[in-house]
């Protein structure tokens, strides 16, 4: 009986670690979702309200705290502290501050350091055009890591469940 | 002669302004010394040129040169990296900041179907200050108020027009006015075609215009005045630099809707106004005072005031 437990213990062990394992690839979906989703709101704020990027950054921040709203908290301190950068430098410097607290890979960072420098330095139809090729840019890495979560989650979990599997059946 | 007296300056300068320059040129500034920065009037900027500072009448430089590039950083930072949120201000030439501060902008100008649609390639910027003299038109306010029919009524408000070359204090002087007006129980109308008079940053007038001041800012004084009296029903109304047919064909509307008008135009003379697109409300008697300044002895100075028939009275 007590085998039989074990077994059982080992095999739901196994699976809880290849759901811990793939978590990342759950966040990284979250993260990403939330960074689109602001960029959505910025954008539609921008074309009402005529804000500046400091006030919108503040705005979408303080909606919501977690990881993806950090990078625009970052930027509006930055840019409050007035050190003299363009704000190429204080985005890319605040993406990268924040990003060791994201679950977005090194390449999402850099897509995201590209798309976000062209922010604020145009006219508004300029800035629509910008905010719809970040939009259009991030869309696109969501649905890369929407694909690879799928891939991935479907694969590790059944290997590490297998793995499992194997363990009982040598310990049997 | 009329000496307009100086008596306080309630403007906090541009040190504001200065304070969002990138690091690096806001200590070159700062390194004269506080006095010249507390009191700067002008800052002008260009690439490939020292920053220029006039205070108190005296032009200072800095020894290092501005690089390609510098002076659009120096413009974004002011503008809160946000180029958009100021395009409509952009596309008239100029910028107003907090403290009603005035930034006047150049660089390549891009034209759509005749109009102005925005400035790149800024390569340079002249940053002014506004200033706000409380109490400079308390000597001519007697000029400008008509007794009521008792001690405790306030009476009414003469229209006046204000002459004088750019640069005497018109602006000022007018801003004082509307001030002291709303202050005595007269409910004014500000038509802020440049966003000089009331410095309007983000909804809030930067300068004291009163308490029973309502502001247009940024609209034509041709539009702005009829707007005005549908709207907000005012006393008086008053705008800076009128000039054009359009101004003048306003002003007559206000005069017949029993609204005061008290106004600026450039010029020297009577004689010279008559000559102006606005001769035909002078001939006609539109102001009851015409106030004629100068800058000499110094800025403010009131040199004469006419009244309606063009007749010196002081």
């Amino acid at each position: 009986m007590i085998k039989l437990y074990l077994c059982v213990a080992i095999i739901l062990l196994s699976y809880l670690a290849g759901y811990l394992y793939t978590a990342g690839y759950e966040k990284r979906v979250r993260h990403m979702e939330g960074l689109l989703n602001r960029f959505q709101q910025i954008s539609t704020q921008m074309r009402y309200s005529f804000e500046t990027l400091p006030e919108l950054f503040s705005q979408v921040y303080l909606r919501e705290e977690e990881p993806a709203g950090m990078v625009f908290a970052a930027a509006a301190e930055n840019m409050r502290q007035n050190t003299g950068e363009s704000f190429p430098q204080i985005w890319d410097r605040a993406v990268r501050e924040t990003f060791a607290r994201t679950a977005l890979t090194e390449s999402d960072m850099e897509t995201v350091i590209h798309l976000g420098a062209d922010l604020g330095k145009t006219d508004m139809t300029q800035q629509e055009k910008t905010l719809e090729h970040i939009c259009g840019g991030i869309s696109a890495l969501l649905d890369q890591a929407k694909e690879e979560r799928k891939r991935k989650t479907k694969l590790y979990r059944t290997l590490f469940t297998a793995g499992g599997i194997l363990i009982v059946i040598l310990l049997i | 002669m009329m000496q307009l007296e100086v008596q306080k300056d309630e403007s906090g300068g541009l040190s504001i302004i200065i304070d969002q320059f990138p690091p690096k040129y806001k200590n070159l500034i700062f390194s004269f010394g506080p006095r010249i920065a507390e009191s700067l009037e002008e800052v002008r900027i260009k690439a490939g040129a020292p920053i220029y500072l006039y205070s108190k009448g005296r032009e200072y430089r800095t020894e290092a040169v501005l690089a390609p590039g510098d002076v659009e950083g120096i413009l974004a930072s002011m503008l809160s990296y946000s180029v958009y949120s100021y395009q409509e201000e952009i596309t008239k030439g100029f910028v107003t900041l907090p403290g009603g501060h005035r930034v006047g902008i150049c660089g390549k100008v891009i034209m759509d179907a005749g109009k102005v649609k925005g400035i790149k390639e800024v390569s340079s910027l002249n940053i002014r200050r506004s200033k706000e003299i409380i109490g400079v038109a308390a000597p001519i306010m007697g000029q400008i108020l008509t007794c009521g029919p008792g001690q405790s009524e306030k009476g009414g408000v003469r229209s006046c027009l204000i002459v004088s070359p750019p640069g005497c204090g018109k602006t000022t002087l007018l801003r004082d006015i509307a001030r002291t007006l709303s202050q005595k129980g007269f409910r004014i109308g500000v038509v802020d075609e440049r966003s000089e008079l009331a410095g309007m940053y983000q909804g809030i007038p930067q300068k004291d215009l009163g308490p029973r001041t309502d502001v247009l800012d940024g609209c034509l004084k041709s539009e702005g005045i009829t707007m005005m009296i549908r709207a907000m029903a005012p006393e008086v109304i008053c705008c800076d630099e009128i000039g054009r047919d359009a101004d003048v064909e306003a002003v007559y509307e206000a005069l017949c809707t029993g609204v005061s008008i008290i106004t600026t135009a450039h010029g020297s003379s009577y004689e010279e106004m008559k000559r102006s697109k606005i001769g035909g409300l002078l001939e006609e008697g539109a102001f009851q005072r015409v106030i004629f300044l100068s800058n000499r002895p110094q800025i403010g100075t009131v040199t004469r005031i006419l009244n309606e028939s063009g007749r010196v009275i002081s």
